[in-house]
């Protein structure tokens, strides 16, 4: 597992709920933006924004800044629709939390 | 011992809140809600000491189950809220007045403290939010007052004159010489500012300073919000500008902001070594006290801790008139209440009557209200 600063810092019992949840999260909402295309419907994006809002959110505290910034890229095009921009952004996502699916 | 509901549509976000309270030993997380129609309804179930909520929430969104929560059975509540710029930070100034005590940002990727900083941050403005009685919904309570219910009547105000009979606009009146009004707020300001600068006529010939203690961030939104809701014109400030008459300006967040003469320039520095709230009102209210003297009027409103009392006390010192916002009528009796005991308060009021008595002061008569 890589080296996850920003999670160390909490006690280790709490550290290991946050684990499991952040890959129960990432399993459940990452594909969410893997099915994104374009004749997604407004309800499919609005909880894709949801999805991505959660995983920048989550990623921050489990001490992976990189796919925290790469999730709220993907939520701001959503937000602005620029879908257009979304399949490389979850692409980037994608990557950055390869240790975690 | 303080009982707590989280509400969060992540799991993470749950334990990581829960794992961060819970390591108070005065604290203990009773309940977890996954949208806003579940933390209506656990709220009232469990009637916690205080909700810990965030907005974005599916089925029932984080505003609307504020105002729920607080029309129903009123809790302190705690919002902390991922900042995006722009809607997002109007939505934790709309959570603010829906009722919300307090709010706070969560951590970002470009956040540099730690989790462990942001989990103490987070329990220590959990245990003032714990600590505040809320009694009423504060949109009921602003309704009551006329500023509500009555946004459009506000909105509307601002497009033409609020009082029927012309202002006395006598300029050699007491208080002729003031030429800035500084008001320094904290938990519980932006509804407190609403209430105050709500009324304050359009063609207000004095500047306007605010330093509300805010989350890096959320200025902007506090900003948007008041402009659309008072008379005035309402501005962030900014470094090597003057502030303008008749328009009001809010210090930005992540420094002090200094007036340093009699013409109102401004100058941005950087908090002091230590400094815990920021913006800071003590500096902004001494750098008043030293350019203006009696030329102008200091008010602290509502708030924890007691940034700005000594400021205060400059002030007066100084010869300026210093009023303080009551006990009865402050969300937290903190601030107005470190200044009331340095004496640095010359007149200690409820909030429905500061603007009244700024007016006077001003040489200026309170607009008058058509009944609505």
């Amino acid at each position: 597992m890589p080296d996850r600063q920003g999670a160390r810092t909490l006690p280790p019992e709490a550290l290991a709920g946050l684990h499991q949840a952040f890959r129960a999260e990432v399993a459940e909402r990452l594909p969410r933006l893997q099915a994104l295309h374009a004749g997604s419907c407004p309800r499919e994006l609005a909880e894709a924004r949801r999805a991505a809002h959660s995983l920048a959110g989550s990623a921050v505290v489990l001490g992976e800044p990189g796919a925290s910034r790469a999730a709220r890229d993907i939520e701001s095009s959503l937000s602005a629709g620029a879908q257009q921009d979304v399949p490389a952004q979850v692409d980037v996502l994608v990557r950055l939390l390869g240790a975690w699916r | 011992m303080s009982t707590v509901v989280i509400v969060d549509d992540s799991a993470v976000q749950r334990r990581f809140l829960r794992a961060a309270v819970e390591a108070d030993p005065d604290f203990s997380v009773i309940g977890e809600a996954r949208n806003g129609r579940e933390a209506v309804a656990l709220v009232a179930r469990l009637r916690p000491t205080a909700v810990l909520m965030d907005l974005d929430l599916p089925l029932m969104g984080g505003i609307e189950a504020i105002e729920r929560i607080m029309s129903a059975t009123p809790t302190p509540i705690l919002v902390y809220s991922a900042f995006v710029a722009g809607p997002d930070s109007e939505n934790a100034l709309q959570a603010l007045a829906a009722g919300a005590v307090d709010v706070l940002a969560k951590p970002g990727p470009d956040d540099s403290g730690t989790l462990e900083q942001y989990a103490a941050v987070l329990r220590r403005r959990l245990r003032v939010a714990a600590r505040v009685r809320v009694i009423t919904h504060p949109r009921g309570r602003l309704r009551s007052q006329g500023m509500v219910g009555s946004v459009s009547a506000l909105g509307g105000g601002s497009r033409r004159p609020l009082s029927s009979a012309p202002p006395a606009d006598d300029d050699d009146a007491q208080g002729g010489s003031v030429k800035l009004v500084v008001i320094g707020a904290s938990t519980g300001g932006p509804q407190a500012l609403l209430a105050v600068l709500g009324e304050l006529p359009k063609d207000l010939c004095q500047a306007v300073l605010v330093v509300q203690h805010m989350a890096e961030g959320f200025i902007p939104g506090l900003v948007s919000w008041l402009d659309g809701l008072v008379p005035l014109p309402v501005v962030v400030g900014e470094s090597g500008r003057r502030l303008a008459p008749g328009t009001v300006t809010i210090a930005p967040s992540g420094g002090n902001l200094l007036v340093q003469d009699d013409r109102l320039r401004v100058l941005c520095v950087p908090p002091d070594p230590g400094q815990f709230h920021v913006p800071g009102i003590d500096a902004t209210f001494r750098s008043v006290a030293q350019a203006l003297g009696p030329d102008a009027v200091g008010v602290l409103l509502t708030g924890m801790g007691r940034d700005g009392a000594a400021g205060l006390l400059s002030l007066r010192g100084r010869g300026a008139l210093t009023l303080g916002q009551d006990e009865a009528t402050s969300t937290v009796y903190g601030m107005p209440a470190a200044a009331f005991a340095l004496d640095a308060v010359v007149r200690q009021l409820p909030l429905g009557e500061i603007a009244p008595a700024l007016l006077a002061a001003l040489g200026r008569s309170p607009a008058v209200r058509p009944a609505s």
